[in-house]
């Protein structure tokens, strides 16, 4: 019964942002347009060091001369973690300007229900949008992802989206506390950006940024995505990787919602839930 | 419910907030302060009735409905919801409870009136069915059955907030809290809520707790009222009860034709004269002393002002006098 009644708060939720969402023609068709066409500039700068549309150099790194598609997976994923890793917290944010947040709050559903509800929302219009940015990249710059292998790529996006709801809930935790989401969503957009490959394959960093950059699980689900789609080779064996993908999955999301209740509770003690 | 139940119980209920006072422009000049904004409140509010909570902007009033609807942990003391801890039982807390905050903001403008109640419906764990029923009734009830399906982004600031209300009771909660419902209202408007709230009340056993600034809406409607400064709870009882603290004070209001510019301040000065105000209708109010005011002083006093009184009024004090002379003490 308990379970019935947070599923209909989960499924509420996501409703209600489903419908406000597609209540703003404009936002609703800047989010297809905008990843799309912010994306473009990096596959066309790829082809300036290829010949006859191989990249040589990048074959060196990952054993895969197709620099779009080797990119687009970057950018297709990178998708899904701009709208669970900050969609929650940004969203959090939202609802404090506009003062739902507090009465939301009053309301027995659980905190997790809420936070979860929000993010189906973003979860079905990032696969909406992401899976029109696929075609496009398909039709307009060959991006060649059919002959890979689907199951893999599945299990790695099913793993790096539980990973990526935990990182959410912290974010989310962080927004409660310190208000400000903007520019810790850009300092951290810039540095996953730099460090999780998504442009590019992390073994062309410096020496010194790499342990950083393989101590992050987003790392891995980009490597092992491109590997299932494009034939990529791993920086570790691919089971390692599995392995490490499945235990930040397993890990993620309950240390998330901890520190996130943790947050939660200094916010209502230091009396700032409603502040913005 | 037992009518002597207490639906709200307090016991020594303290708040602290720690603020950072600036002490210049750099990020890091600043110090830290604690500010009591709860100071051991002691309140009970029994099964089906109407208090008002007064007191003037920072006492502590919204601290503490804050704090009874579970958005604010108390640094001491504890408080119970029909009987439930508002600390460590949550959650049953929020079910025995609606909430309608101040101001318009709280509702999703670009959900119309009915989707925001089926909102909020789904989240007290309401089924479709009975959300839609219940969703209805509480539209028709608010008189926004006509405009339920626009856009509450095209609604009024008097329309957005009896949504809030329908919203509030929409899960047939026992308790209400309204935190200044009529707040920023016409009067038009102000009027029509309190006759909702009333019918609430009345109608559906509800016990309520409002917060208001205004003290003529508190004296009309509340069966109690409480008065808080700096977080402390000076004065509690029915209207008629607080009224009896200032038997010994008396209101004349006075119709001055023409009414000189320094008149009020000129008559703030006399012997046994508390306060004296200006009203909107143009009048001049005094509150004195019984057995100090003499209205001979205050006939020479608007006579040397350069007034003529049209008309003189003897009247009991108001709720609203009660107020400034606790606040006063």
């Amino acid at each position: 019964m308990e379970l019935l009644v947070e599923a209909r708060a989960i499924a509420s939720t996501c409703w209600k942002d489903l419908l406000v969402f597609f209540r703003y023609p404009l936002r609703t068709l800047s989010l297809v347009v905008e990843p799309f066409l912010f994306f473009v500039p990096f596959i066309i700068f790829g082809a300036m060091f290829a010949q006859d549309g191989s990249a040589a150099g990048l074959a060196a790194f990952v054993g895969v001369a197709d620099y779009a598609s080797f990119v687009v997976t970057g950018a297709l994923f990178w998708n899904f973690v701009s709208a669970i890793f900050w969609g929650i917290g940004l969203s959090l944010r939202e609802e404090m300007v506009q003062g739902t947040l507090e009465l939301a709050w009053t309301t027995p559903a659980r905190r997790f229900s809420l936070l979860l509800g929000r993010t189906v929302a973003h979860l079905i219009t990032t696969i909406i949008t992401t899976g029109l940015m696929g075609l496009g990249f398909t039709l307009l710059f060959g991006y060649r992802w059919l002959g890979g292998n689907l199951p893999l790529a599945m299990t790695t996006l099913l793993l790096s989206l539980v990973t990526l709801y935990g990182l959410g809930f912290v974010f989310a935790g962080v927004v409660l506390w310190l208000k400000e989401p903007y520019a810790i969503a850009n300092v951290s957009r810039i540095v996953l950006g730099l460090l999780c490959g998504w442009l590019y394959p992390i073994t062309v960093l410096p020496e010194w940024l790499q342990p950083l950059s393989l101590a992050l699980p987003l790392t891995y689900a980009i490597d092992l995505l491109r590997a299932a789609l494009l034939g990529t080779r791993t920086l570790l064996p691919l089971s390692w990787e599995l392995v490490i993908l499945g235990f930040s999955a397993a890990l993620c999301p309950a240390v998330g919602y901890l520190l996130f209740r943790w947050l939660e509770r200094h916010s209502r003690t230091s009396g700032t839930l409603g502040q913005y | 419910m037992n009518a002597d139940f207490p639906v709200i119980r307090a016991e020594n209920l303290q708040k602290e907030y720690v603020v950072h006072r600036r002490t210049g422009p750099l990020p890091w000049q600043r110090r830290q302060e604690s500010v009591w904004a709860l100071k051991g409140v002691d309140l009970e509010i029994r099964h089906g009735e109407f208090f008002g909570l007064l007191g003037p902007n920072g006492a502590g009033k919204t601290t503490l409905v804050k704090i009874l609807c579970t958005l604010l942990m108390p640094t001491k003391g504890r408080a119970w919801v029909a009987g439930r801890d508002v600390v460590m039982q949550e959650q049953q807390v929020r079910r025995m409870l609606g909430v309608a905050l101040t101001g318009e903001r709280g509702m999703y403008w670009k959900l119309t009136g009915r989707e925001n109640l089926l909102y909020y419906a789904a989240l007290y764990g309401l089924a479709s069915r009975e959300a839609r029923k219940r969703a209805q009734t509480a539209l028709d009830l608010m008189g926004l059955s006509d405009r339920a399906d626009d856009l509450v982004e095209q609604y009024s600031t008097g329309m957005r907030q009896r949504l809030a209300i329908a919203r509030s009771f929409l899960h047939d909660p026992p308790l209400l809290l309204l935190d200044e419902p009529t707040a920023g209202l016409d009067p038009q408007a102000a009027r029509t809520i309190r006759a909702l709230i009333v019918r609430l009340q009345q109608e559906f056993s509800k016990t309520i707790l409002l917060t208001t600034h205004n003290l003529h809406e508190a004296e009309q409607l509340c069966d109690r009222v409480g008065i808080l400064r700096e977080g402390q709870l000076i004065a509690l009882g029915t209207p008629a009860q607080l009224k009896r603290q200032v038997v010994s004070e008396a209101v004349v209001e006075l119709e001055v034709e023409p009414k000189p510019s320094g008149l009020t301040a000129a008559l703030a000065t006399l012997a046994g004269v508390i306060r004296a105000e200006s009203l909107e209708n143009g009048q001049v109010r005094l509150l004195g002393k019984k057995d100090e005011m003499v209205l001979d002083s205050i006939l020479q006093c608007v006579n040397a002002e350069g007034g003529k009184i049209s008309r003189v009024v003897l009247k009991e004090p108001s709720l609203e006098d009660v107020f400034f002379h606790l606040l006063s003490e």
